[in-house]
């Protein structure tokens, strides 16, 4: 009696089709990869979920929405993987793309996606370091530009060891400290450790040049190995950004036990079809003396 | 004829300690015309026809003590009362009369003994707010947390007041305590909701508590060791006559600090893991107090409390982590005449909290500072049987600082000043014997963000019988700040306030309730409850960075709403003692991007503190002089949480290694619920002499006495082969013995 009344919507979710695909600025068109969410108690591989025979399709928009052209996709020989039929075209920064899937049991699914400026180094100091030295690897970028928030960035930092030959202890040797005291060689693999990303950064972190320039300085954080690292500076879309700060938010942004959705802009579906915009160059890091 | 009318004034005290007793009531009891003592412990009765009466003062845990007075036509009598506390006479059933319970019987109002809240089975210490949480309406987080959640409200939406001036982060060991040491506070009040005019900048409750004033009879002091702090208290008269045993002053000094160094070197001789370097808190509370004049008196109290946590993790990683509050209240009350009370108090309040985290030589830091100084002034005018008015203003600036630094270069940095101001006047009007009718306006005012806001409260209460209270109340409630909190860990704790683009958060309150008293000291409360909550902001917890954001863009803004039903059975007098209270009630919240319609527009969810029924059963029985035992029960509905029903994960992240995933949960929003809570706590108590130099108490207690495993909350985890698995965190899942030993001497 007294506890009814309430409007309290609960949205019960069903199984959707997930779709994954990441536009690099002035990178070739990316593969599509389909796949069919499943109940949280059964097991999740991409080839078991794949979704088959499905129609995929790329479009390259106007600024009117109209589309300019159509880059069909076919199905590749990896289950749930889809394939650019020419892998030719660039994708063009400041643009506007949509995804079009139709899958074989009628479901279609729709998602679009505005490319971001490209992002261009104008310089990188400290590219040869003493791991947490006096000289820090420092970046000087011309920010990407025409985005209605603030623009964030994420640094992606890939060690160059060789993973293939290498053996896992020679690997573990290389990681810096803290990485190495977290890296249990029972419980982990250390290949996990090959690349590592910041978290979303707002460009008001950093420091803002009179010339409209940003300096970026690299957090040793973000180094989990010694020799040399690939950095780079990605600048997502507003779907990716959303889909990191809300899948960041699952693992403990509420109250414990709380755990909410994710931020997915996919009609018909759920996933991301997001885009970036990246920069890099190569980072070597010393061991300080006496490691 | 009001000037053929006498007027009966005079303050009620404790006779032993000559502590002024906060709520007393006091009874003409030939003209059954009652009142209750205010905050300084003083009472007005005006408009008594001449005559000779006999005068009746009571108060909870102390003897009933009368008096009989003549009153001569215009005559201004003074007539102080002293009770002496019921140690000696346990067990004697007290009857009194209802004019006698006038503060006890407001809606929603509880007051807790400080003896309540050292009897009562504690984790590890005594705590004044896991006392409160016993209380119908008052619920807990988990075994862990001392916040208060009041009647479907979060912990910032209730206002907390020590001597009265605002503590802003009233916590120690990260929120596993409060911070008020039972050794040195006389009163606390709960307002649960639909409070008076008097309070304000809440949209929920009021905690109002007040420090002893000191032993004005002779110097007394005490020590106390638990398993996780020690205490110690002073107290004594200032300017003591040593001939009528009167003092013009008192003073009191009580300190408390966490033992835990010791077991921390023991644990990091074993080489244990995660065992801080330094890991304690302390806090101190003093008080003074003098009398100027017979109808001036002063008092200054301070309070100063600190956390510190020094933590190293895995090889490169550190945890520094400080917080605490300081407080200082100096206040001057007047009596103008027997009818015109006034107090004056200048309160300055600081919070201050300053996490460091470095990790692999990059560095997060976050300094956040709450600086509170104002003066109130409130005046009581009591000119007839029927009129009561009090009227206050509250003046004062804000400062908040809040300054995050990432890896050396500063992210986000935010300094807000504000004035604010305050008005309030009330009226407590009674038509008749039967009818009192409470009606106030309060006007707040804050600088930053020019905003203006008016709040009405009224409150009716109708004595249907002279055993049965029908009583009703509404109220509007702003607040202009917000706290940033967790659950898990306060240390992190900020507050944020309202400024362009951020407008205050409002609600109403509703509450009725009867009340009934039956034979023996027992009691019946039934009371109802609804409440909205609007404009509710609080820092979005999706943003990754708000370096560079607007202030307001920070911010996320949501509502809600709360109602419910509370049920109490009390007994306060006979060698059982205690209530059982139980509450069926709803609260929800709606906030952008969480419980998300199809339409994409959010909907309501229940928060994890909801729970649809609420069972707290306190039981103390005293079987001799020397031996006293307490239980207490708590039955709740299981706390909502979020059950994953869909899952799937992101192969090709470009910010993921190629064998890592992003791993995705598809889940509706807290639509599960826990297993129900359970816990029974039980407690002896000895007293005596310790080797004929002290009196001593001996605490004996055992949490979770049957052990029950209740759960905290699920952690979900993906496993490598594609898997999810569900961990439970427990709560105390073990029962938890506590022993403690107090000399009084």
């Amino acid at each position: 009696m007294l506890l009814g009344g309430c409007d309290t919507v609960s949205t019960d979710p069903e199984s959707e089709v997930v779709v994954e695909a990441y536009l690099v600025a002035g990178e070739p068109l990316p593969p599509v990869r389909l796949t069919q969410s499943v109940a949280a108690t059964e097991r999740f591989t991409p080839a078991d979920a794949a979704v088959q025979s499905a129609d995929v399709a790329i479009q390259r928009l106007n600024t009117d929405g109209s589309v300019e052209a159509t880059y069909p996709y076919e199905e590749s020989d990896s289950l749930s993987i889809y394939q650019p039929v020419d892998d030719t075209p660039r994708v063009v920064p400041r643009t506007r793309y949509r995804l079009n899937v139709s899958t074989s049991d009628g479901a279609t699914v729709r998602a679009e996606t505005t490319v971001p400026d490209t992002i261009t180094v104008l310089d990188v100091a400290n590219t040869d370091v003493v791991y947490q030295g006096a000289e820090q690897p420092q970046f000087t970028i011309r920010p990407a530009q025409g985005t209605d928030r603030p623009r964030t960035y994420a640094f992606a930092i890939t060690s160059q060891l060789d993973f293939e030959t290498l053996s896992e202890e020679a690997l573990a040797a290389e990681l810096t400290p803290f990485y190495a005291d977290a890296y249990d060689p029972d419980e982990d693999n250390i290949a996990e450790f090959e690349r590592g990303a910041s978290p979303l950064i707002n460009e008001d972190s950093f420091t803002f040049n009179d010339d409209g320039t940003i300096t970026l300085d690299v957090p040793w954080i973000g180094f989990a190995f010694y020799g040399a690292n690939t950095v780079t500076i990605n600048a997502p879309d507003e779907n990716y950004y959303d889909l990191i700060r809300t899948q960041t938010a699952q693992q403990g942004g509420l109250a414990p036990g709380e755990i909410p959705n994710v931020i997915d802009r996919v009609e018909g579906g759920t996933g991301i079809f997001g885009s970036l915009s990246r920069t890099g160059a190569t980072i070597t890091i010393e061991r300080p003396p006496g490691f | 004829m009001a000037q053929d009318t006498a007027t009966l004034s005079g303050y009620v005290r404790d006779a032993t300690t000559g502590e002024t007793l906060l709520g007393a009531n006091v009874l003409v009891e030939e003209a059954e015309r009652g009142a209750a003592t205010n905050n300084a412990g003083f009472y007005t009765l005006s408009g008594l026809e001449p005559g000779t009466y006999t005068v009746a003062a009571s108060y909870i845990g102390y003897q009933r003590t009368t008096a009989t007075v003549t009153l001569e036509p215009g005559e201004d009598r003074r007539l102080n009362l002293e009770l002496p506390p019921d140690g000696v006479s346990l067990g004697e059933v007290v009857v009194r009369d209802d004019a006698e319970e006038e503060a006890e019987r407001d809606l929603g109002v509880e007051r807790v003994s400080t003896e309540l809240v050292r009897d009562l089975p504690a984790v590890l210490e005594p705590d004044v707010f896991r006392s409160l949480q016993y209380l119908p309406g008052v619920k807990a987080a988990s075994d862990f947390s001392s916040g208060l959640y009041i009647r479907g409200g979060s912990p910032d939406q209730t206002l907390i007041l020590l001597d009265q001036t605002t503590v802003y982060n009233p916590s120690h060991f990260f929120g596993f305590f409060s911070t008020f040491n039972p050794d040195a506070i006389k009163d606390v009040q709960l307002y649960k909701g639909a409070f008076p005019a008097e309070y304000g900048g809440r949209i929920g409750s009021v905690v109002d508590i007040y420090n002893k004033d000191g032993n004005r009879r002779e110097t007394q002091g005490g020590l106390s060791a638990g398993l996780l702090a020690a205490r110690a208290y002073v107290e004594g008269p200032i300017n003591r006559n040593e001939e009528t045993n009167t003092a013009r002053g008192s003073y009191m000094v009580a300190a408390r600090r966490s033992t835990l160094e010791p077991l921390l070197a023991v644990l990091r001789g074993a080489n244990v893991d995660a065992i801080p370097d330094r890991f304690y808190f302390y806090d101190i509370n003093a008080k003074a107090n003098y009398r100027l004049t017979d109808d001036d008196r002063i008092s200054l109290s301070v309070y100063g409390g600190q956390d510190q946590l020094d933590l190293e993790f895995l090889d490169d990683g550190r945890f520094d982590i400080a917080y605490g509050n300081r407080t200082l209240s100096a206040n001057w009350t007047r009596l103008f005449s027997s009818q015109v009370f006034s107090s004056v108090t200048a309160t300055a309040s600081r919070y201050k909290s300053t996490p460091i985290a470095t990790i692999a030589g990059t560095r997060f830091t976050q300094t956040n500072e709450v600086t509170d100084l104002s003066i109130k002034a409130d005046v009581e005018y009591t000119p007839s049987p029927k009129h009561a008015f009090k009227a206050g203003v509250w003046g004062g600036g804000l400062s908040f600082s809040l300054r995050n630094t990432f890896d050396g270069s500063e992210s986000f940095e935010r300094r807000i000043r504000s004035g604010y101001a305050s008005l309030f006047v009330q009226d407590t009007y009674r038509p008749t014997d039967a009818w009192r009718i409470r009606g106030g306006l309060r006007g707040s005012y804050f600088d930053q963000g020019n905003f203006w806001r008016l709040a009405p409260r009224l409150s009716v209460a109708y004595d249907l019988t002279p055993d049965i209270r029908l009583q009703a109340a509404y109220g509007r409630y702003y607040q202009f700040l917000t706290l940033e909190s967790s659950e898990l860990f306060t240390g992190f704790d900020s507050w944020l306030m309202t400024d362009e683009g951020v407008p205050p958060a409002f609600g109403d309150q509703w509450t009725a309730g009867v009340q009934t008293e039956w034979d023996s000291g027992w009691r019946v409360e039934s009371e109802a409850y609804v409440r909205t909550m609007r404009n509710l902001f609080e820092q979005d917890p999706f943003l990754p960075d708000v370096a560079g954001l607007p202030y307001a863009a920070t911010f996320r803004f949501g509502s809600g709403y709360a109602f419910g039903n509370e049920w109490t059975v009390r007994r306060n007098e006979g060698p059982i003692t205690g209530f059982a209270a139980y509450t069926l009630s709803r609260t929800e919240r709606k906030f952008p991007d969480v419980n998300v319609a199809t339409d994409g527009s959010p909907s309501f969810y229940v928060p994890k503190y909801d729970r649809t029924h609420d069972l707290n059963i306190v039981l103390n029985y005293t079987f001799s002089d020397r031996w006293r035992a307490t239980a207490t029960f708590n039955y709740a509905t299981g706390q909502p949480y979020t059950n994953p029903e869909f899952r799937y994960s992101l192969q090709d992240d470009p910010l993921q290694s190629d064998i890592s995933t992003r791993d995705v949960l598809v889940s509706p929003f807290n639509a599960d619920r826990l297993p129900a809570y359970h816990r029974l706590d039980v407690g002896v108590q000895r007293t005596g002499r310790f080797f004929g130099w002290a009196d001593m108490e001996l605490q004996f207690q055992l949490i979770n006495a049957y052990a029950r495993e209740n759960i905290w909350f699920y952690l979900f985890e993906f496993e490598d082969d594609g898997t999810v698995t569900r961990n439970t965190v427990p709560q105390i899942p073990v029962p938890l013995p506590n022993i403690a030993l107090t000399l009084t001497f």
